[in-house]
């Protein structure tokens, strides 16, 4: 990444943002849906 | 001897100008197999005397006696049902039975064939793999009371047990629970502010009044089992407590007994175990 | 099918009613059903494509066919995903010391009011200076390479854990503990059997934005 930076790459280095956003979107839902099953019971209504 | 005797028991809460004393001097014997229940108006003292029997709380002065034996913090030996149920919510129904006989290291097979016993006897039986939060709430009420008689208790203490539900299912329920007892013979301490709820179930009634927790009646309950609501003298007896609960309240008008409820609500429970729980990592 | 009846019913305003309970936390999308998130999706691609027209300068802001075009070669691409793999490695490290430190200390902090009262301050005031201002004393302590980095990323991720730990704790209700005593349960037997699953689902929670707060830190 930081070599697209200096490369001035800024199509590359907007499409790294996008991929580190999208792996950091998916470990945050992974954990959410961890906790989700390991305890049913806070989330159940 | 009696099964439970209280002696001069007291308690106040706050310090300096708002010293309310909770409870003055109370005390009471309960004989083996009896079923007593603490009726009176909310801030008469009667839950917090339960929770001291419990081990939740301490008195500030007088003791309590268990089969003649000083009690001092809970135990297994004084079994609890609370308002709330307080089921584990992360195990089921089954490993919320099973915790108590777990934690006195009772044997797997006595185990296994108590919990059978008690399933079948609280008309769970099949549902023991349900959680806390799939259940209704009579049949919360029922793996509550279960999990607390699961290692035969000497005493069993109830706090307001029915208080969570509707008046369809306590009438149900009142009914269930007295099966239950019908076949566990276990010495009761049941505290409640439902008259027909201390005439059903209860061998003896102790009305306690505000102001100190004052024992204003002490009412034994003549009437066959299994109760009928509809006999005249269950009438009278409901009757009769329910002008006792009126003088319980010593005439007190309705803001007098809401800054009773308010003093009530302030005197919060010392989480007693919170602070010891130490993590062991600590010492490491 | 369920899904697409219940999104078509919701994109008309209609929330069907099991949708309403599981989508209201639920899903890998969150509550959002994939034809909001789709049209989310083309509402933002258009809006750039207008914005990179508007400017026509590849250095400020690449037009989103160069940009997917790239994110397509990404990857695929061995080298991007090797050094993504190390990154994520030392997050999952800087993570787990985050865990290590954070939940004891944190338990022990929401069980006992003494120690809340000795360690706060110096929680607290830890937690006030600035991540970057860590660098310079790092690179002393560490020398270059991943030392810093993992200190950072710890730094990130222990604060949100503690005070998860020490909220979760704190909110047991003290009836469960009434409970467990009266029917004999020792101190060892309470922690496992009471505290940590009680307060387990708000340590994961702090666990998330540990996680969250670590990644961000090193890209």
């Amino acid at each position: 990444m930081v070599t697209a930076q200096t490369m001035m790459e800024t199509d590359r280095l907007v499409a790294l943002i996008i991929m580190a956003a999208m792996i950091g979107f998916s470990i945050d839902r992974l954990l959410m849906l961890l906790n989700r099953k390991l305890a049913p019971w806070r989330f159940a209504s | 001897m009696s099964k439970l005797e209280i002696k001069g028991v007291s308690k106040q809460f706050g310090a300096g100008d708002t010293v309310h004393r909770v409870l003055d001097d109370v005390g009471m014997r309960i004989a083996e197999g009896e079923f007593v229940t603490l009726l009176g108006p909310s801030g008469c003292g009667k839950t917090t005397l339960l929770t001291i029997v419990a081990g939740f709380q301490h008195a500030d002065e007088g003791v309590v006696l268990l089969s003649g034996n000083v009690t001092d913090g809970p135990g297994p030996d004084r079994g609890f049902v609370f308002q709330s149920y307080a089921l584990f919510p992360w195990m089921n129904v089954r490993d919320n039975v099973l915790f108590p006989m777990r934690q006195v290291a009772m044997s797997a097979e006595d185990q296994e064939r108590r919990l059978a016993e008690l399933l079948a006897l609280a008309h769970l039986s099949g549902k023991e793999h349900l959680y806390p939060h799939q259940l209704s709430g009579g049949m919360k009420q029922r793996t509550a009371l279960v999990r607390a008689l699961a290692c035969s208790p000497e005493v069993l203490l109830m706090d307001e047990p029915l208080g969570a539900l509707d008046y369809q299912m306590r009438m149900l329920l009142q009914g269930e629970l007295e099966a239950i007892f019908m076949r566990e013979r276990v010495t009761v301490l049941m505290v409640t502010h439902d008259v027909e709820e201390a005439v059903f179930l209860s061998d003896r009634v102790l009305v306690m009044g505000l102001g100190g927790g004052r024992i204003v009646r002490d009412l034994k309950i003549d009437l066959p089992r299994p109760r009928q609501r509809k006999s005249e003298r269950y009438h009278h007896y409901k009757d009769v407590l329910t002008d006792a609960l009126r003088d319980a309240m010593g005439g007190a008008g309705l803001e007098a007994l809401e800054r009773l409820e308010m003093g009530a609500a302030q005197a919060e429970l010392p989480p007693l175990s919170v602070e010891e729980i130490e993590v062991g990592m600590m010492g490491q | 099918m369920e899904a697409s009846r219940g999104a078509v019913r919701r994109s008309a305003g209609v929330t069907p009613p099991q949708a309403r309970g599981k989508q209201a936390n639920g899903g890998f999308l969150g509550w959002v059903s994939r034809q909001q998130w789709i049209l989310s999706v083309g509402v933002i691609l258009i809006v750039w494509q207008l914005a990179a027209a508007h400017y026509d300068a590849e250095i400020i802001l690449p037009y989103p066919a160069a940009t997917l075009k790239a994110l397509a070669a990404a990857l695929v691409d061995p080298e991007t995903l090797i050094n993504l793999g190390i990154t994520l490695g030392r997050v999952l490290t800087g993570f787990a010391y985050a865990l290590i430190i954070g939940v004891p200390l944190g338990m022990a902090m929401g069980a006992s009011k003494k120690v809340r009262r000795v360690v706060s301050p110096i929680v607290d005031s830890v937690r006030q200076v600035p991540i970057m201002a860590w660098v310079p004393l790092t690179i002393v302590w560490f020398g270059l390479g991943d030392g810093p980095t993992l200190f950072l990323i710890t730094m990130v991720g222990v604060f949100p854990i503690l005070l998860s730990t020490i909220a979760g704790v704190d909110n047991i209700s003290p009836d469960f503990f009434h409970a467990a005593r009266s029917m004999g349960a020792s101190k060892g037997s309470i922690i496992k059997n009471v505290v940590i699953p009680a307060a387990g689902p708000d340590i994961l929670t702090g666990a998330r934005l540990a996680m969250s707060a670590g990644w961000m830190s090193v890209i």
